[in-house]
């Protein structure tokens, strides 16, 4: 029901050439008549969430560590949960950096050695039967990773906050203005942690990849509006994910002006032009 | 015999009932039990109460929308509307509710049965909570469990856990909807189903 008033209202915004308020949703309320279907502002405001509860995951399994650690778990023990830890909170956190592009209120995202310093315990062996300073520095290198990881959600999560009273058609517009300027300013290829550990490519994937969730949310309503440009973008996301298969995967690290990542620019920017015109459809 | 059992668990959840709960209410929930209910007086749907307390981030453990591990597995975390805002689906092999009592709402749509009044619903989330069976650990041992990861199941059905009221659960789900060629899946929890850990090829896989 939902998707078909969508429908009709969305040919009536593309007709008269603007995206009118009511135009791209209507909520149906109410748990008697539950659509799981989302308006097109809960779909930003998933976006959101997804940032926010992303990193919060990765605060509450580096937290884990930590519990353990003051706890009886062998070191051994302690380290494989560790290294699982690490791997959300690295993916998570990267995943959510379109949080800090200039506008969305957040001032700076957390300081890039405080992660590696956490990836770097998860790295220290120990074969001795006392293993209490590694175990002391893995502990403490995921409590800062933790407290960052804990201030950083509250963060995406009072940006949330403040577009709770927002519009559909500005806060879509404002989503996919973020989006094509996160794409576009190439600071994702920024403040890599991770380089020494040969996981630079995997940072620069998640941080690119953070931003094809956030479209899969919002599609539906760009789609409706105008479809062609609809199948644009998805064909420009294909192109950029299999840009970044083929040159972040391996262990060498990215050079900063090399055909890797100068690649992954090209097609980045590219998709960052049509979400650039997505945004103007709602812009008022 | 089925009816049997129906009749005593309608009178047992049938005392924890709102007050005030009429006919109609009585033949809705009536009528899903008739279904879901199983002869041990128990209902065929696994640890819902356990599920409910599922935390939200969990399915962000293990979320990789785009395989960029590639390790040949993409599982996505699906959100759906909510009274106060986007919740994340994980109820349902492709249903998408973040709740039970939506999960319901969908089910009863799905099979006209209405449970549109609030006082039905929450009738039927009490006898469905009260009747559902407690998740069981799924491994025997270390071994099984071992055996398990080694086959590649805990891809999906992953061996992390989670605790509720001092109580550990292992529900074996990721909760992410996977694409095994027949449109999205949501991994199915195993934790009521021990002979599922000890099947060997469950799946039949695309490439």
């Amino acid at each position: 029901m939902r998707f078909a008033l969508i429908s009709v209202l969305a040919v009536c915004a593309t007709t008269a050439g603007v995206a009118q308020e009511a135009g791209i949703a209507a909520p149906t309320p109410g748990i008697a008549n539950y659509d799981p279907t989302m308006s097109a502002k809960e779909a930003v405001l998933a976006n959101w969430e997804l940032a926010a509860a992303g990193i919060r995951a990765g605060r509450i399994v580096g937290g884990k560590v930590v519990d353990a650690g003051a706890g009886d778990a062998s070191y051994r023990a302690l380290l494989r949960q560790a290294k699982f830890a690490q791997k959300t909170m690295v993916q998570r956190y990267n995943a959510a950096l379109w949080v800090y592009t200039p506008g969305t209120g957040i001032a700076s995202p957390m300081d890039a050695e405080t992660l590696a310093a956490a990836v770097r315990a998860t790295e220290t062996p120990c074969e001795a039967t006392d293993c209490s300073a590694e175990r002391a520095e893995l502990v403490a290198a995921f409590a800062a990773a933790s407290a960052a990881l804990d201030a950083a959600a509250r963060d995406a999560s009072a940006a949330l906050t403040t577009r709770t009273q927002g519009s559909d058609t500005a806060l879509m517009s404002e989503q996919l203005t973020f989006m094509a300027t996160y794409l576009e300013s190439g600071v994702w290829a920024d403040d890599l942690a991770l380089t020494a550990f040969g996981r630079d490519g995997e940072e620069v994937a998640a941080r690119i990849v953070g931003t094809m969730s956030l479209w899969r949310n919002i599609e539906p309503y760009v789609g409706l509006a105008n479809p062609e440009l609809d199948a644009e973008i998805n064909a420009s996301a294909t192109h950029l994910l299999r840009t970044l298969r083929r040159n972040t995967r391996g262990t060498d690290p990215l050079k900063p002006d090399g055909p890797e990542l100068a690649a992954i620019k090209d097609a980045a920017t590219a998709l960052a032009v049509l979400f650039k015109r997505a945004s103007a459809i709602f812009a008022a | 015999m089925r009816r049997a059992v129906l009749s005593v668990s309608l009178a047992l959840w049938g005392a924890s009932a709102p007050l005030g709960a009429g006919d109609a209410t009585s033949a809705a929930v009536e009528q899903c039990l008739s279904c879901h209910l199983q002869d041990d007086g128990q209902i065929d749907i696994v640890g819902i109460q356990a599920l409910t307390a599922l935390p939200s981030e969990w399915q962000f453990l293990f979320e990789d929308e785009f395989d960029l591990d590639g390790d040949g597995i993409a599982g996505r975390i699906r959100f759906v509307s909510g009274d106060e805002g986007p919740m994340i689906a994980k109820f349902g092999k492709s249903l998408a509710a973040a709740r039970f009592a939506d999960f319901a709402l969908i089910a009863g749509a799905a099979h006209d049965i209405d449970l549109s009044e609030p006082m039905t619903l929450a009738t039927l989330e009490a006898a469905f909570e009260a009747r559902s069976p407690k998740p069981q650990w799924p491994f025997s041992d270390a071994t099984a469990q071992a055996r398990f990861e080694a086959r590649g199941c805990a891809g999906c059905h992953v061996t992390q856990t989670f605790q509720m009221e001092g109580q550990t659960y292992m529900p074996l789900s990721d909760f992410l909807l996977h694409d095994l060629g027949d449109g999205l899946r949501r991994t199915a929890p195993l934790w009521g189903c021990p002979s599922c850990v000890t099947d060997a090829a469950p799946h039949s896989l695309p490439d």
